[in-house]
């Protein structure tokens, strides 16, 4: 009741990542527009299963919100598997929190609370439940 | 409801039988009509509780519980330190989210003809919403620092009086709180938010006590309630991305470790969880505790401001308004405690997630000016509606002396947002004598008053359960909320 439940869907995994990515700035602005290509920033991560790559995904970007001030937006999501092993390349752009975003909402964090990544009929969906 | 088996008319149990992987009963404290209006997840979550390892009794929910991930909010459950674990889905990502009322001496027929020019004050210094700051930006060694000393923190620098320590919970600084066991992630995440109120169900709120709002004159009195229009301060706000990213980095860790380390597996993975004497549980209480302390200096500088805001607008020649903390409680905490449990004194680590501690009148952390009325507690109802202030009874120790801490959320905010709207909303409480003002009126859509439970049948339910007894009740006049 308190919290944000969603589902992102993609063809593959790295469309996925990049749709629930999406799925966060449309939650929390009235405008994810708004959101200019000013800086870029790559990161990494790794997981033993996708899901929680998953969870670590999302999370990164409300990290980057709170640590850095920095609305972030995924360009180019590349997850593989690797020996029983998930790995997530992402390069995202964006610009730091300024008057013209406009918040609909904070997103305190990414809850484990059904968290699900599963791909049915060759299409990939993910449900998250968000704390705001 | 036709699974549970009713106790007295504010109190229902879960019985084993109602799922085989339950250690204990649950037990949810609730009017029938109350209880009627929960959410059946909520029911689901306090089974899922129920099997933690080294739960003692019962797991608990309280009269404004609404479904969560993990606990349900408004969840409860005592665990025996030495068997029993720590899951930092019994706490929540908003590590020690709590509540602080101040009272003044102003009335509110001083205070609501300049009730824009407060509210707009405080909206200006009160850093609010997303990117907005904090009213501190400490240095790695100075973060250090607060994260041990809390509220105390805050003193040494000069926001706020020594006597603030004496109405916290935890003297406004919990013990073993370990930085070490902070990560760099979580550093970073909340050096720039300490003295930020939040977004979201966070407010600072001025209100009074209307007519026929004092319902124990003798605790009220105690707790420095001196009669009908006294105008008090309430602020609502928690550690902020600082507990958030110290909770996501720990439950990422338990979820890791708990299969292979310690051979445990719970129904939900929000349910993570390590034995508390572990090398993994305890660095999570370590750095929990650091959380803890975070929102008390948080709030103490909230709070600070407001009393800098108000000695401003009323200073007149004599000084400023006094203004005194009644108390700040917790919401969202893991503690060790000693409690009677059976007859026997024992300790307790108890989880409190959307929940009150109420200690009840004699009790060794209860402040020595209140030893006589029991630990004041507070328990915020909508921005349209009235809070009210309790105290800890005797009676609570069935509850391990926990109470509920809000109205309880019935409407989703997506059903919220989609059916009120936020500058209409705000014009409205405007009519009835409400100022609010917001960063975001999408957020202030969600909070509406119509999307959360009736304030005043979770207290009379508190009541009636021997939870606590109603003292005084605050009615909103102005608020600011990000």
């Amino acid at each position: 009741m308190a919290d944000i439940a969603f589902i992102a869907r993609g063809a593959s995994l790295n469309e996925l990542f990049v749709s629930g990515a999406e799925a966060l700035f449309h939650i929390m602005l009235q405008d994810p527009s708004s959101i200019k290509k000013k800086e870029t920033v790559s990161f990494h991560l790794d997981s033993a299963v996708p899901d929680l790559l998953y969870y670590a995904f999302l999370s990164e970007f409300l990290f980057y919100k709170d640590a850095r001030g920095l609305l972030l937006v995924p360009e180019t999501v590349d997850v593989v598997e690797k020996q029983g092993h998930w790995f997530c390349s992402c390069e995202g752009s964006g610009e730091m929190i300024g008057p013209h975003h406009v918040f609909n909402t904070d997103i305190k964090a990414v809850t484990m609370h059904g968290l699900e990544v599963k791909q049915e009929n060759g299409l990939w969906s993910a449900r998250a439940v968000l704390d705001v | 409801m036709k699974d549970l088996n009713k106790i007295h008319d504010c109190l229902y149990e879960m019985p084993r039988t109602f799922r085989p992987d339950m250690k204990v009963p649950g037990r949810i404290y609730a009017s029938e009509e109350l209880l009627s209006s929960m959410d059946s997840a909520v029911f689901s979550q306090l089974a899922n509780v129920c099997t933690l390892p080294g739960i003692v009794k019962y797991a608990l929910c309280m009269p404004d519980g609404h479904s969560g991930y993990g606990f349900p909010i408004g969840g409860a459950a005592a665990m025996d330190p030495d068997r029993g674990v720590i899951s930092p889905g019994g706490i929540g990502f908003d590590i020690n989210c709590g509540v602080r009322l101040m009272v003044t001496d102003l009335s509110v027929e001083q205070v609501r003809p300049r009730i824009k020019e407060i509210v707009d004050a405080l909206f200006n210094s009160v850093p609010a919403g997303v990117g907005g700051g904090g009213i501190v930006s400490l240095s790695d060694n100075r973060f250090d620092e607060a994260m041990v000393k809390g509220s105390c923190w805050a003193i040494e620098n000069g926001y706020g009086l020594n006597e603030d320590l004496d109405y916290t919970e935890e003297g406004g600084c919990v013990a073993g709180a370990d930085p070490s066991r902070i990560s760099a992630r979580a550093r970073e995440r909340g050096r720039g938010q300490v003295g930020s109120l939040g977004s979201g169900n966070h407010y600072l709120e001025i209100q009074y006590v209307a007519e026929g709002d004092i319902f124990d004159r003798e605790r009220a009195r105690d707790f420095g309630i001196t009669g009908t229009g006294q105008v008090a301060v309430m602020i609502h706000s928690g550690s902020r991305g600082f507990g958030h990213q110290v909770a996501t980095d720990y439950l990422q860790r338990f979820i890791r470790v708990m299969k292979e380390k310690y051979n445990l597996s719970v129904p939900d993975r929000e349910l993570a969880c390590a034995p508390f004497y572990s090398e993994d549980g305890q660095d999570y209480y370590g750095a929990m505790n650091c959380a803890i302390n975070i929102a008390f200096l948080n709030r103490q500088l909230i709070m600070h401001r407001a009393r800098e805001v108000l000695t401003d607008i009323f200073s007149g020649d004599g000084g400023g308004p006094a203004m005194r903390l009644v108390y700040d409680v917790c919401h969202n905490t893991a503690k060790l405690e000693r409690q009677q449990v059976d007859g026997k004194d024992r300790p307790l680590l108890v989880h409190r997630k959307g929940a009150t501690r109420s200690f009840a009148p004699g009790m060794k952390d209860v402040p020595d000016r209140y030893q006589k009325t029991g630990q004041p507690v507070i328990i915020g109802g909508s921005m349209q509606n009235p809070s009210y202030l309790l105290a800890g009874v005797a009676s609570g120790a069935d509850a391990f002396f926990t109470t509920a801490h809000g109205s309880g959320r019935t409407m989703s905010r997506m059903k919220a947002k989609k059916q009120f709207n936020g500058r209409e909303l705000q014009k409205s409480m405007k009519q009835r004598g409400i100022y609010v003002q917001t960063s975001s009126f999408s957020g202030l859509a969600e909070e509406a008053g119509a999307a959360y439970k009736n304030i005043d049948l979770v207290i009379d339910a508190t009541a009636r359960a021997g939870l606590n007894i109603p003292v005084a009740r605050f009615t909103p006049v102005g608020n600011i909320k990000g």
